[in-house]
């Protein structure tokens, strides 16, 4: 994928950053292309950082079968105070943090860097690739966000590649992601589709108004999708993203008629994260509260049905013999 | 590469992203989500649907409930077809999570339960929203101040949850034979933790 196709050219990335834009708008501007484009966002909770002037972003290198370098040297771990009682735990110590914190450390360290470890991201093994996979998910820099949603983009790159791609922008929560994310959703390697509903930030960093856009595709792969985990993983991401009981409709469909327990218990447990109330809510939790349902189904829709709030007497009843008859 | 080296990659790709779930009926805790982070290994976040739906239940709690708190760090789970998991050698049958303390200063961190930005409280809170939600039979921590952890060698920075039962895997449930059978791509998932232990200490 070119700089042209993307926008990243002749600098007007960076004047836009210059000029104090808000990050994420901004990137979610250049990385408008495609199905869905997002003419703004809102900024989320925990901003994206700017390289410094001096760095300007680059367009990240095209793949490239070269070795990829020597990351950056983690490091050394900083003494902390120790606290002031003198309990028996005190003969354990250690770092305290594995190499993913390392890693971390070091790029906020040296954030000039991060275009090489972007690199084993893009060029890297799969184990190279997904030993900097969370270091790059958690930090938070607009270079790792374009890098990644190119990657995810990239046709040409492996399927594993592009979902541990879409694997750092789960860890990001960056609305810019988003029409990345729904784009991997048509991808034809379920894989791929799998690691895009994962990377779907939280509803609280978009545009309100492309919300819906957002809930139709989720929508349409709960019903339609031939892979079970896809199914379940968009019954959650509604369960996540929805602000009222209506747009749970998908989701209680498929808990009550979807031929993959797998998937029904993933409904259930999104009418939890939901915690939106309703008739239709309750009476398909009740539903799938059944003797019959597989157990985890049963015990989700219990636990969500619990979670709702006050019980009628026929709720509690149910409640409790799923409560009796499950053996934890 | 070398066909020895094309024959490793290969089963791990299979091990990895293979086309179903999980032939155990593992599933994987998103990277991030309402409440939590995550840390470890990027191969290690599978786990059982019970285990993996009870963390994030209790994260989810924990983002309602203290929002101000930082979010609870999960780490390493178990691998997606479980087994040996170098480094974590109880984690084999996705139904163990290891979890970090609350920090004091907002970060999310390491931690250990002898650093002054260690914050007891909100372990101990984050601890029973664990327990509640995943209904864990037990928790293994050093900070022995906090009611109903045990203490266990190697466990003064993460706590450690365990569930028991099925799992709640509505799969046909492997793992039992994939640890006993000693599933070779299994082994080189562990391969990769230690590759990766290495790379960046030496």
């Amino acid at each position: 994928m070119s700089a042209g196709r993307l926008g990243l050219g002749a600098g007007g990335t960076s004047d836009a950053l210059a000029r104090g834009l808000v990050i994420a708008a901004a990137v979610a501007g250049v990385l408008g292309i495609g199905a869905v484009a997002w003419p703004a966002a809102r900024p989320t909770a925990r901003p994206l950082t700017t390289p410094p002037a001096s760095t300007p972003p680059e367009v990240p290198a095209p793949r490239s079968t070269v070795a990829a370098p020597a990351l950056p040297a983690p490091p050394a771990a900083a003494p902390e105070a120790e606290c002031e009682c003198a309990h028996e735990h005190h003969e354990e110590q250690g770092d305290g943090g594995d190499d993913g914190d390392l890693l971390l450390e070091a790029l906020r360290q040296e954030p000039a860097r991060v275009d090489e470890v972007l690199e084993r991201l893009r060029t890297g093994s799969l184990e190279e690739a997904g030993g900097v996979t969370i270091a790059l998910g958690r930090f938070r820099d607009v270079r790792v966000l374009r890098a990644a949603a190119q990657l995810s983009d990239a046709r040409d790159a492996e399927p594993w590649r592009r979902a541990m791609a879409l694997e750092v922008l789960d860890g990001l929560d960056a609305g810019p992601a988003a029409p990345v994310a729904l784009r991997a959703l048509a991808d034809p390697d379920p894989v791929v589709r799998r690691a895009g509903i994962h990377a779907l930030p939280p509803r609280a960093t978009i545009d309100p108004e492309r919300a819906p856009a957002v809930l139709a595709a989720l929508g349409a792969a709960l019903r339609r999708d031939a892979d079970p985990e896809v199914r379940r993983r968009a019954a959650l991401a509604i369960g996540r993203w929805a602000t009222d009981a209506g747009e749970l409709g998908p989701v209680l469909s498929s808990l009550v008629r979807d031929p993959s327990p797998d998937v029904r218990a993933g409904a259930a447990f999104a009418c939890e994260l939901a915690a939106q109330d309703g008739p239709r809510v309750r009476q398909a939790l009740l539903r799938s509260m059944e003797a019959g349902e597989a157990p985890l189904v049963r015990e989700n829709a219990a636990r969500a049905l619990e979670a709702l709030g006050p019980l009628a007497e026929h709720e509690r009843r149910a409640l409790e013999r799923v409560a009796a008859e499950l053996p934890y | 590469m070398t066909s020895v080296a094309r024959i490793l990659g290969a089963l791990l790709l299979g091990v990895v992203f293979s086309s179903s779930a999980s032939a155990q009926g593992f599933i994987q805790l998103p990277a991030s989500g309402p409440g939590y982070y995550w840390y470890g290994d990027s191969f290690g976040h599978w786990g059982t649907p019970r285990l993996v739906y009870g963390m994030e239940r209790a994260a989810a709690r924990w983002a309602r409930e203290q929002p101000n708190a930082p979010r609870i760090g999960m780490g390493n789970m178990s691998l997606r077809r479980g087994g040996f998991y170098r480094g974590h050698e109880t984690h084999r049958t996705g139904r163990d999570c290891d979890v970090r303390p609350i920090r004091n200063d907002g970060q999310e961190a390491p931690c250990q339960i002898t650093w002054g930005t260690y914050h007891r409280d909100l372990t101990a809170l984050a601890i029973r929203y664990c327990r509640e939600a995943t209904g864990a039979y037990e928790v293994l921590f050093n900070d022995t101040r906090i009611p109903n952890v045990r203490k266990v060698k190697g466990h003064h920075n993460h706590f450690h949850v365990s569930i028991t039962g099925d799992g709640g895997t509505v799969a046909n449930d492997g793992v039992t034979a994939s640890v006993s059978g000693g599933l070779g791509a299994a082994e080189g998932i562990g391969f990769v933790g230690n590759l990766n232990g290495r790379r960046r200490r030496r």
